[in-house]
């Protein structure tokens, strides 16, 4: 008796586990169907937060009105996961169809031929391809073909408190660099008048929200380039930050932190919307949460200069579509919609235009806290970023500059050790 | 006779099988697939970028002689291990005996101690590194309303190490507790009434009752704690991503490190082998010294 129990239960269990099997393969079968028919589901990658989904969330339903077959699932993922969490998914063939992409991973795909040729584009006269800066569109261009449409190319920017600046009667950035004085020592006189450490308040946090780990790339290119110094040479075999004006650069952000204290120190997350930072270094992407500002008065400014100019850096993010996708010509056409003049006038509201009509249009310039505050601090600053160096290998690379940053950061070294360290340590991975 | 019993005993046996199977499947396609998989990448070069080739024992080679940060990262694990596994025992011990008592509110104590152990790590984490960030942390504000002023806790080699270790006890210290709890209540009350009698003091209670009884829990948790220390890496990632420098990297951050953002796979599965074996020895040296210790035991 008990046997057949034990028995019937166990056939219960096997017929549960294969009708389980059954049942999943049929929903399969069914996706598939769909797939091949006429619905199509597209899938796009962002780095971005939860208002640009929203912003694409709303394109993509004008979008259906005319497309009711297209699906467009959008895919959120950490921008310092970005890179590598692509990589892997490319790796499987489940990359999404449509993706944002960063300067310095482009190498890396467009190098192992995973992005798909997006040239059709420029012969489509009502696109209005010449629309687009050309020096906007290197860095996705090879041999002739487009590979990607760039959609944000920032400059870094100042964001001060005004509030502040007034209290202490003290000129503003914008005023200085009006006045062409807008330089490091005239920002270090302004933060030492703010800052009180012993209070939380500083004076300058050139480093970007939770930017700590990354801060070599995303935070201190400008800064190494206005002490005219780089991290490495054009051809990216040799680091070159080991030199006289390399240290000053080091040395420079390593005293703001440790000496004069007028910069938080490594790991502080206090940010800009607290009223804690006179003057954060940060991207036209910041706009939106600054404008949630209630509390304080706020402007942005240029980058200040030192021996090297100002330094500025491009931030620089584009749309690319998978080489090989079952749905590259719907991808393509749904670039083709996201980046037309109309699409890049909406998502101008976080992002700089790569199109000419819209970067100078009224709205681009109502985007900000004023007009000519755009005018001196994003549009006059574009002619003079320049674009991250990008490598093939950058994430082996990254790790090592990591490491050695953290050096200066817990003081265990002193400049000249670790940039003789790090030379030491970067020079086999830059000649893999 | 003796057939009947061999058939009968096959036929439960297959029962046994039948039932076992979901679970052995499960351990087959997502376990040991995957970890024999991983031992035949550990002697190919592998990026998943590129196909792979086979190099023999070079990532064996590498690993040993060639790289000073695994070496780094090994010490750095065991670091951890030992730092984590005293305190937590000592600590979860400690709050066991005094969360067997009958007090009020122990109820309210259990749960709040063992919370920590539902709750998901990443999020832990979170919040941890918001305690202890340099400036504007609560932790070194509530130092500096005393006129202290805080060190940077995730920004110092020396420090940074203690500060994941702790916050990795308080998390698990619970699972522990509850463990020891259940033990303690397994003790016969007859052997203390009898070494009352005998004028036995609290301590000498202690030493010669409650620990010999609850020996097989401590081996028990002595294990799985070694295990899941060796093992320990969200808190790594969300805390430290490994630094400031290398000095928490621990082994399985390494791995990830090296497999996912670096694409280094093959190397990356040598490392795991080499974790896997750490772990297997030292849980053999155990079990081969738990005869010694461990001397009530059903």
């Amino acid at each position: 008796m008990k046997k057949w129990v034990g028995f019937s239960l166990s056939l219960v269990l096997l017929a549960s586990m294969l009708a389980g099997c059954a049942a999943n393969k049929t929903s399969e079968g069914n996706h598939n169907k769909k797939a091949d028919g006429e619905k199509v589901s597209l899938k796009f990658s962002i780095w971005g937060n939860d208002t640009h989904k929203q912003m694409y969330d709303a394109m993509i339903e004008k979008y259906k009105v005319d497309h009711p077959n297209i699906d467009v699932e959008i895919m959120t993922i950490p921008a310092t996961d970005y890179q590598q969490k692509l990589s892997v998914m490319m790796a499987s063939k489940t990359s999404p169809d449509v993706m944002w992409m960063m300067e310095r991973a482009i190498p890396q795909f467009l190098g192992a031929g995973q992005l798909a040729d997006l040239s059709s584009l420029k012969s489509d006269a009502a696109y209005k391809f010449d629309d687009l800066y050309p020096s906007t569109l290197d860095l996705l261009t090879k041999d002739g073909s487009i590979y990607g449409i760039p959609f944000s190319t920032p400059p870094n920017m100042i964001y001060y408190n005004q509030s502040l600046f007034e209290s202490k009667g003290l000129k503003t950035p914008k005023e200085l660099y009006g006045e062409g004085k807008w330089t490091y020592d005239e920002m270090v006189k302004a933060a030492e008048a703010i800052a009180e450490p012993e209070q939380g308040l500083f004076g300058v946090n050139l480093i970007r929200p939770n930017g700590w780990t990354t801060s070599w790339i995303e935070s201190l290119q400008t800064l190494v380039w206005a002490f005219d110094a780089d991290y490495f040479s054009e051809d990216g075999k040799t680091f070159t930050l080991n030199s006289k004006e390399g240290e000053q650069a080091i040395q420079f952000f390593s005293d703001a932190m440790f000496k004069s204290r007028i910069h938080p120190k490594p790991g502080d997350q206090t940010t800009f919307e607290t009223g804690k930072i006179a003057m954060q270094q940060e991207l036209f992407s910041y706009m939106g949460k600054a404008k949630a500002i209630t509390d304080f008065k706020w402007d942005i400014a240029p980058m200040p200069s030192g021996a090297g100019g100002q330094g500025v850096t491009l931030g620089y993010a584009g749309y690319v579509v998978t080489e090989g996708s079952p749905h590259q010509a719907e991808a393509i056409e749904l670039v083709k919609y996201l980046t037309n003049q109309e699409n890049m006038a909406i998502t101008s509201q976080f992002f700089v235009p790569s199109r000419q009509s819209v970067l100078e249009s009224e709205t681009f310039l109502n985007q900000g806290p004023s007009p000519e505050s755009v005018k001196t601090a994003v549009l006059e600053q574009i002619a003079k970023g320049k674009v991250r160096q990008a490598f093939t290998n950058f994430q082996k690379i990254d790790e090592k500059m990591k490491i050695g940053f953290d050096s200066i950061y817990t003081q265990s070294a002193t400049v000249s050790e670790f940039l003789k360290s790090l030379e030491k340590d970067i020079t086999p991975v830059l000649n893999p | 006779m003796t057939t009947y019993t061999a058939r009968a005993n096959r036929r439960n046996n297959w029962y046994g099988y039948l039932f076992i199977s979901p679970m052995m499947l499960g351990f087959l396609c997502f376990l040991a697939g995957p970890i024999i998989y991983a031992f035949a990448l550990s002697f190919t070069d592998y990026s998943l970028l590129h196909p792979a080739s086979f190099v023999g024992l070079d990532n064996y080679v590498q690993l040993v002689g060639k790289d000073p940060l695994f070496w780094k990262t090994v010490g750095n694990t065991l670091y951890f291990s030992a730092g984590l596994i005293p305190l937590n025992l000592i600590l979860a011990l400690s709050l066991a005996l005094l969360l067997n008592q009958k007090l009020p509110g122990t109820g309210l104590f259990r749960t709040a101690i063992f919370t920590p152990v539902v709750t998901s790590i990443v999020v832990w984490a979170i919040v941890w590194k918001y305690v202890f960030a340099t400036d504007a942390g609560l932790l070194n504000q509530i130092l500096g309303y005393f006129g202290m002023q805080g060190p940077a806790w995730l920004y110092d080699t020396a420090l940074v190490m203690p500060v994941v270790i702790v916050v990795s006890v308080l998390k698990k210290v619970g699972m522990n507790m509850v463990i020891f709890l259940a033990a303690l209540q397994d003790v016969p009350k007859m052997y203390y009434e009898a070494a009352t009698i005998d004028g036995a003091s609290k301590w000498r209670q202690f030493q010669s009752i409650t620990l010999p009884m609850i020996a097989p829990s401590i081996f028990l948790t002595l294990i799985i704690t070694l295990i899941g220390s060796l093992k320990v890496f969200s808190q790594i990632i969300v805390m430290t991503e490994g630094g400031p420098g290398t000095s928490t990297y621990v082994l399985v951050y390494y791995i990830y490190q090296l497999a996912y953002k670096v694409f280094d796979i093959g190397y990356a599965s040598a490392v795991a082998f080499v974790l896997f074996f750490l772990v297997l020895v030292l849980t053999l040296v155990q079990w081969k010294f738990r005869k010694r210790w461990v001397h009530h035991e059903q």
